[in-house]
């Protein structure tokens, strides 16, 4: 274990503060939610991938980062519209 | 420990302490507009805490030219998916309002 790694376990738990607003939230606080999730998702993945020394788990951080830009626009679109 | 490990320790505490502080705060806010607020510091400050750390420690190699790239990311996509999501739950409230008057005496 060295220093990323322990922040890493440290950042994770702030997943469930969003996973109660997701299960009990208004739909679009789920949304709110969902990317704060994914906003920490993509930092403890950063974190995991230096601690681990791993140039290629840079890589999964930068496409969940990039791809969440248009999924939550595609959420956004069906949330003003449809749902 | 040196100077540089001092100041990652610094970058990652405050990193830290951002993300679980927003995370509280999209618990505790009520209100859409008000749980909106707490996804800059989390996606701006905290990136970019441990960007700098991961810069420091990495310089400027792949792996630090990859961090400064999802930082950019959450620069560009953060404001837009904000400001969206505000005129999405402003479109819905006005839907709201429109149909409720006929619900009233």
């Amino acid at each position: 274990m060295n220093l990323w790694l322990w922040f890493a376990g440290l950042l994770l738990p702030a997943l469930i503060p969003c996973g109660i607003v997701l299960l009990r939230g208004q739909i679009l606080e789920r949304f709110v939610a969902l990317q704060m999730a994914q906003i920490v998702t993509v930092l403890a993945m950063l974190l995991l991938a230096e601690g681990y020394h791993r140039d290629i788990y840079f890589d999964m951080a930068l496409v969940l980062a990039v791809l969440a830009f248009p999924a939550g626009l595609v959420f956004v679109r069906f949330l003003e519209r449809w749902l | 420990m040196t100077a540089a490990e001092i100041v990652i320790l610094a970058l990652l505490i405050l990193a830290a302490g951002i993300c679980w502080m927003c995370s509280l705060g999209i618990l505790v806010m009520h209100g859409v507009y008000d749980k909106l607020h707490y996804l800059a510091p989390a996606g701006i400050l905290g990136t970019l805490c441990i960007a700098a750390a991961v810069f420091i420690r990495e310089g400027f190699t792949a792996s630090g030219v990859k961090v400064l790239l999802v930082l950019g990311a959450f620069l560009i996509s953060n404001p837009i998916i904000t400001q969206a999501a505000a005129v999405a739950h402003k479109i819905r409230d006005s839907r709201r309002s429109n149909v409720e008057p006929e619900k009233q005496p």
